[in-house]
């Protein structure tokens, strides 16, 4: 087998790790990840410059060493309450669609391993706003990670949040 | 395929994208001439063929075959024309701008799959139809007032070679002149198809003892050289072509085809030796004034210059040194060299010969004994090729030509200085890195210069203040050449129009006069690339509804002819494009109705200013509902045109006086990365407002401000009422100055309408570098009020505020009659 093929070879093998690995943030009590590949760095919190005629969640831009990136606030997205940026408030910066976007945190955990056989599809009982951008729940031992559709996050039914900002 | 040759093919395309740009609106021009009896401008003509022999170069060498074949064809149609045997007509222009827009097609696709293949039924179709028409020029040539045309032809033949020679013995029948050139004309013009036939075979091996020493790193220098000696060569024999006599350029020709014999002999390329050897030989002779330049031996030249470029190709690619079909060009050289006669040596005046009826064509008889001579012994030397041709004669120069190039020495002195300016072409991204590098290193500047570390040690520091004067000097020098390395002219764009106007007058059966005034005028590229779908639209618009039929315009008195103006002009900080007609102009009444109609305007409208009523055309949808032509004026594609326009910080304006036409301005900003802002602040937050648009800043009174029902607060500023903004309050934060007297109003103004902004504190003027808001959160001017975003010298992010949008906001509120909702 030539070098090339076996590092191909290796290549495909760091994808299949870099799918199952999450990244893991708190929100409240629950533990939520996001897939690791999609992450580009994590900050501390920064000076956010507020946009008008955004929806709530959409908290304005930073300055990232000279580009600037849009930050949303995952609780607000999740329409749990808000609380104030502390210390251990973080920006997870995910790259996605060709652009950068900021996710305010209460604070980023650890990153794991979490195969796809140990991941369950997400309950269909819940309700509530968050729980549409659930991709599935990851058991890690004794505990259950909520792994979020980056995606989804982003991007979905921003229509209907913009409509509904207008009709308000 | 390796990216060199990638590269090599897509300078290819651009080149030769270029090449049919600037041959199109030439076409166009010709086809004015086809109207008036089919006089041909040989300038105009000679630059068509110009264009169209470098493609087919080009084309060849990189073995195109279907553009070459197809530009071929055409090369051989315009020669025809370019000799006067033909006069263009309609039809052949059209044949020839499909041939452009073919090749164009064809250019789209090497872009991307780097081949031309796929096109070879439409380019024999096209061949085959460009041939019929050369077909029928020939034979027509028979015709008997073709007589005239032919003294005419040779009139004019004189005219552009003085050095033209006596036939003295050799004058013949004229028709067999003509014969004669139709087959020395078919010789020459079959040798390309020819060329890339032998191409395609594989090379034979041949051993060469010169190649046995050579090392890579030789064969590269070589080709390079080879490469740039080509250059300067064809360059030399373009001028010849305008110049003939110009000695400059003759020896520089010498000169060249000298070092490639001189290059290639000690390489041992014998193809390449015997080539250049024998073209050096007729330059020397043309040099010598033995023999005159005519335009046929230039093309000649101009086509082994080609060949030298295929038989570098093959070395490139490892292949010998083989020139394909290399002794047939040294024989066609010899056949094609006009000899200078002894009688014209002898006549002491330039003059006389040349007002004889003398053809460009070459002396039929004497050059053909020289042909096996050389053939066999291609190495001879100058004095033995020319023996045989002229041995009853003086081979000494004759004077008189050299006395006629006295004068035109003088001319080209400046031409040639010209000619070293230089340019290279430069992948655009490259040049968007910059731009964005001289962003930040603006930002980093104003970072330094500000810096509080140095404010806090609150000291004079009289010498860093001076460096960062002279780093701010330096910096915005840098970004202005920066800028202007971005800006090109819009001559290519207008001229483009040339050929639209020309179709669409054909298809609406109306007589049209485009006027282009002020191409030279330079915008940054990005306007080019978004200006000219607004162009096509407006310049459509003005042809089908703005201009009437020739018989409606005789009804009013005016010239049955329509003219259409294009100019492009500086105006303050902006440029502005302006594409106006001499039509019926917009109608008002119509433009109302559809739009009560459609429930775009309440009310009848009556209280609407004209220029508000012609705005309503811009509104999407609006352009379908005027598609049915009961609406005079213009509508189709008008949002584009705005969207576009807009897209660059641009504004259209439009002004229509009824029965005398519609002009419509494209105002585009000049600078489109950094502008001058006045930096402002409202309670902790910071924002830029573009100093164009700041008029005067001042304090109020309370008796100076008036609220009114709605709450809208207004300020006197001397005899107006202006409304005023508390932008605490539009950007959802608070003015920390809750009265209008306690915080500064600054007037600000946008197309003749003004608004006082309330803010709490003017911090000072500086250069801001426009940042795009993320496309996350939508495209800039999404936001109304906002139209980007900057980073500040201490890193925070400031927005730029939009004093259109700002404006907008307040009137609309004002104004609600037309629904921009909707």
């Amino acid at each position: 087998m030539s070098e090339q093929q076996q590092n191909e070879l290796e290549y495909e093998e760091n994808e299949d790790t870099l799918e199952n690995k999450f990244l893991t943030f708190s929100i409240g009590s629950e533990e939520y990840g996001i897939e690791i590949r999609y992450v580009t760095e994590i900050i501390g919190i920064q000076k956010i410059t507020v946009l008008p005629d955004m929806p709530s969640y959409v908290r304005g831009v930073i300055n990232l060493r000279g580009k600037v990136i849009p930050v949303i606030d995952v609780r607000a997205r999740f329409g749990i309450e808000e609380r104030d940026y502390d210390e251990r408030t973080s920006i997870i910066v995910v790259h996605l669609n060709d652009m950068s976007v900021g996710l305010i945190v209460d604070t980023v955990s650890e990153v794991m391993d979490i195969p796809q056989s140990d991941v369950e599809p997400p309950p269909r009982v819940s309700r509530g706003a968050g729980s549409r951008y659930i991709h599935g729940m990851g058991k890690v031992g004794e505990e259950v990670k909520i792994l979020l559709d980056i995606s989804k996050l982003l991007f979905d039914e921003e229509l209907e949040e913009l409509q509904q900002m207008v009709t308000e | 395929m390796d990216n060199e040759q990638r590269e090599i093919i897509l300078g290819f395309v651009e080149e030769g994208r270029d090449m049919i740009d600037e041959a199109e609106p030439l076409l166009v021009d010709l086809e004015s001439y086809a109207d008036h009896a089919g006089e041909v401008d040989s300038e105009i003509i000679n630059t068509i063929f110009r264009l169209f022999h470098s493609l087919k170069g080009g084309a060849g060498f990189l073995d195109f075959s279907n553009v070459s074949h197809v530009t071929h064809e055409a090369e051989t149609l315009l020669d025809l024309f370019r000799k006067g045997q033909g006069r263009i007509r309609s039809d052949h222009v059209d044949l020839l701008t499909t041939a452009c827009d073919f090749i164009r097609t064809i250019f789209d696709q090497i872009e991307t799959t780097f081949v031309d293949t796929g096109f070879e039924e439409e380019a024999e179709q096209l061949r085959k139809d460009i041939n019929e028409k050369i077909l029928e020029i020939q034979s027509g040539d028979a015709e008997p007032d073709d007589d005239l045309e032919d003294v005419s032809q040779q009139e004019e033949a004189v005219e552009e070679e003085p050095l033209s020679i006596d036939f003295g013995e050799f004058e013949q029948d004229e028709s067999e002149v003509e014969e004669e050139a139709e087959v020395e004309e078919e010789t020459e013009y079959e040798e390309p198809p020819e060329v890339v036939e032998t191409k395609r075979e594989t090379p034979k091996p041949r051993i060469d003892m010169g190649m046995l020493t050579q090392t890579p790193e030789m064969v590269k220098a070589f080709v390079q050289e080879a490469e740039e000696l080509l250059e300067t060569i064809e360059q030399a024999l373009l001028s010849l072509e305008n110049d003939p006599n110009n000695d400059e350029h003759i020896n520089s020709v010498f000169r060249g085809f000298h070092s490639l014999k001189g290059n290639s002999g000690f390489l041992g390329y014998s193809d390449f030796e015997k080539l250049a050897h024998q073209s050096e030989t007729i330059l020397d002779k043309i040099r010598s004034g033995v023999a005159i330049i005519d335009s046929k031996l230039l093309s000649l030249l101009l086509e082994i210059i080609d060949f030298f470029r295929g038989g570098l190709s093959n070395l490139n690619e490892g292949r010998p040194p083989r020139i394909p079909a290399a002794s047939g060009l040294i024989s066609l050289l010899n056949d094609t060299l006009v000899i200078v006669d002894s009688d014209a040596v002898k006549a002491p005046e330039e003059i006389k010969p040349a007002e004889k009826p003398v053809t460009k064509e070459p002396a039929p008889e004497p050059p053909k004994p020289a042909i096996e001579k050389v053939e066999a012994k291609p190495a001879a030397s100058k004095a033995e090729v020319a023996k045989p041709k002229e041995e009853p004669k003086t081979p000494k120069p004759a004077p008189a030509p050299k006395t006629a190039q006295k004068p035109a020495e003088k001319g080209p002195a400046p031409k040639a200085a010209a000619a070293q300016r230089q340019s290279i072409r430069v992948d655009v991204e490259k040049l968007d890195v910059l731009l964005d590098l001289i962003g930040e290193l603006v930002i980093t500047e104003a970072m330094v210069a500000q810096n509080p570390d140095i404010k806090a040690l609150n000291v004079t520091l009289e010498r860093f203040e001076r460096s960062v004067m002279h780093l701010d000097k330096l910096t915005r020098e840098l970004q202005d050449v920066a800028t202007s390395i971005r800006m090109i002219p819009l001559a290519s764009t207008f001229r483009r129009m040339i050929r639209l106007v020309r179709d669409l007058s054909h298809k609406a059966g109306k007589k049209v006069d485009l006027h282009i005034v002020g191409e030279d005028t330079e915008v940054d590229k990005t306007v080019i690339e978004q200006i000219s779908d607004p162009l096509v639209h407006i310049i459509r618009n003005s042809i089908d509804h703005g201009l009437e039929t020739p018989d409606e315009r005789k009804k009013t008195e005016k010239n049955p002819t329509g003219i259409v103006t294009l100019e492009a002009k500086y105006v303050g900080g902006e440029v502005w494009i302006e594409i106006s007609d001499d039509g019926r102009g917009l109608n008002r009444d119509k433009i109302l109705s559809r739009a009560i109609e459609r429930g775009l305007v309440k009310g009848d409208g009556s209280d609407l200013r004209d220029d508000e009523v012609w705005n309503i055309i811009f509104q999407p949808g609006f352009s379908t509902a005027a598609q049915i032509t009961d609406i005079s004026g213009r509508g189709v594609g008008m949002d584009v045109v705005r969207r576009n326009i807009e897209n660059i910080r641009g504004k259209v304006d439009v002004r229509s006086t009824t029965g005398a036409g519609t002009t419509v301005i494209l105002r585009i900003p000049l600078t489109l990365a950094i502008i001058d802002g006045m930096l402002i602040r409202i309670d902790q937050s910071k924002y830029v407002v573009p100093l164009v648009t700041i008029r005067e800043s001042f304090q109020t009174t309370s008796r100076e401000v008036t609220t009114l029902m709605d709450g809208q607060e207004v300020v006197r500023v001397r005899n107006d009422l202006i409304p005023v903004v508390r932008l605490g309050d539009y950007f959802g934060i608070s003015n920390a100055s809750k009265e209008l007297w306690d915080g500064i109003l600054m007037l600000v103004e946008h197309d003749g309408r003004q608004v006082a902004l309330l803010v709490d504190e003017i911090l000072g003027q500086q250069q801001v570098v426009i940042k795009g808001l993320s496309d996350y959160i939508g495209k800039a001017g999404d936001i109304q009020g906002i139209s980007g975003c900057t980073i500040l010298g201490d890193g925070t992010i400031s927005l730029i505020l939009d004093i259109q949008g700002l404006i907008d906001s307040v009137e609309t509120e004002e104004n609600s009659e037309i629904d921009i909702a909707n």
